[in-house]
């Protein structure tokens, strides 16, 4: 548990700067990630629909969004595995 | 000789706990997977189970304590922690055979304060603790999560609305086990660490480790087994509520519910913020249907809803009827009757289930049908 939750005589009774945070960085990789996953899918099914450059063009579109989205995946483990107490 | 047989029983009954934390919170990570068909019901509390395992040995930040900033640190004892786990445990049983996904974590803390209070009465329960850390975060919890499920799947929606069907459905099957597969590790990361810490507090307080001691290896290795075991049994009537009974699934909105259910918990973890898990899952899976401008049904969230502002008062109530049955029989005969009247109970729930199967079979069979109305005019179901 993390130890700022500890101390809670000092503080106000609902932390709205923390939870605006908590909104905030929800929405952004939230709905960041499967926005940029959905336009992965959607580039990578297009793709087949085409042909030569256009078609390289469309999957390394497809790569690039699936590349970010494993990124932030990894950036979540790292913060599962920084909690402190 | 009772506190010897007192700490066995902590021991056994934190597991007992870990393992009902385990199949009641399956539902969170795999309800979706298993109502969109992107994995078979048996793989994917397999996948879930061992996902749950790895996490309780990726962090071990754990802090030997129960209901920290709660209840008075000081007056916790092995005897209130023991009726603490008692609510806890006869709470997740349950609301397990109703069904219905409620905090594991909070059924504990109401069973400590309940426990607590008959004990040390009410100055030992830290109250502004029980409204900044249960209370508030449970109101808020739900909306949070339902906001950014909806907002990702209307998006997820729109930017495939002209592909392709096929390899679009292939696509958001596979994300959709990938951000199953992070509510799990999140989970195993998170909630195994708790069962862990009240068993290092159990022996700390009965001088069998010294204080400040890291947690021994033989407890991570049981609390992360027993976690993994009760996600592997499946609360297969929890995952049928919240797969198919809350709205009616597309993998799109699998994945969208299941990667904001991610990033929230993720989040309020990073900022110290205590959300549950359970909250923030059905949270997101309403927002999904929401967001797909698809009907949910009302009657069931407000059975849940129900039941989430039961959780803590119930919990207090059997863990203090615990304690006060515990301590008016006395000592080690106290202890094993009240051990085997939780064991009772838990078979007695465990037999009237039977009456009623629900299993990997029969769990994704058809719920009653939606109305459409019910979206935009969600009162029509009472008139």
């Amino acid at each position: 548990m993390d130890p700022t939750m500890l101390s809670t005589a000092a503080k106000p009774l609902v932390d709205w700067h923390g939870l605006g945070q908590v909104l905030l960085l929800s929405l952004g990789f939230g709905v960041g990630s499967v926005l940029i996953l959905s336009t992965g899918i959607a580039l990578f099914a297009d793709a087949s629909n085409r042909s030569g450059a256009r078609k390289a063009v469309t999957q390394l579109g497809a790569a690039l969004c699936i590349a970010a989205v494993a990124a932030a995946v990894i950036f979540g483990i790292v913060v599962m595995l920084s909690k402190k107490k | 000789m009772h506190q010897s047989l007192l700490l066995a029983l902590v021991v056994l009954t934190g597991l007992a706990f870990d393992f009902t934390n385990g199949f009641h919170d399956t539902a969170n990570a795999m309800a979706t997977s298993i109502a969109t068909g992107a994995l078979k019901p048996r793989v994917a509390v397999g996948l879930s189970s061992v996902l749950n395992l790895v996490g309780a040995f990726l962090s071990l930040s754990v802090a030997a304590t129960i209901a920290s900033g709660i209840v008075s640190q000081s007056s916790v004892t092995l005897d209130v922690v023991f009726a603490g786990l008692v609510g806890g445990i006869l709470w997740n049983v349950v609301t397990w055979y109703l069904g219905i996904p409620s905090s594991s974590s909070h059924a504990l803390i109401g069973g400590v304060i309940g426990a607590m209070l008959v004990h040390a009465g009410s100055a030992a329960v830290e109250w502004s603790g029980v409204w900044s850390k249960v209370i508030i975060p449970a109101l808020l919890a739900p909306f949070v999560a339902a906001l950014v499920a909806g907002l990702a799947t209307w998006g997820a929606y729109r930017i495939t609305r002209a592909a392709a069907s096929r390899p679009t459905h292939a696509g958001f099957r596979w994300a959709q086990v990938g951000s199953a597969s992070m509510v799990s590790l999140a989970h195993g990361t998170n909630d195994a660490q708790k069962t862990m810490g009240i068993i290092t507090l159990a022996l700390v307080a009965n001088g069998t480790l010294e204080k400040g001691a890291s947690t021994p290896t033989w407890v991570v290795l049981l609390c992360g087994l027993a976690i993994a075991a009760g996600t592997y049994l499946g609360g297969w009537r929890i995952i049928r509520t919240l797969g198919k009974g809350v709205t009616d699934l597309e993998t799109p909105q699998g994945f969208s519910a299941e990667t904001s259910s991610a990033a929230v918990l993720l989040a309020s973890t990073h900022f110290g913020i205590p959300l549950s898990t359970t909250q923030v899952c059905t949270g997101s899976v309403v927002g999904s249907g929401l967001g797909h401008g698809i009907a949910v049904r009302w009657p069931v969230i407000g059975k849940m809803v129900g039941i989430w502002f039961l959780t803590l008062p119930a919990a207090a109530l059997v863990g203090g009827a615990a304690f006060a049955l515990q301590s008016a029989i006395g000592g080690t005969l106290g202890v094993i009757v009240l051990a085997l009247l939780l064991s009772g109970v838990c078979a007695l729930i465990f037999a009237l289930s039977r009456t009623s199967p629900i299993g990997p079979d029969n769990v994704n069979e058809a719920w009653e049908p939606l109305s459409p109305n019910l979206v935009d005019e969600p009162t029509a179901t009472a008139a």
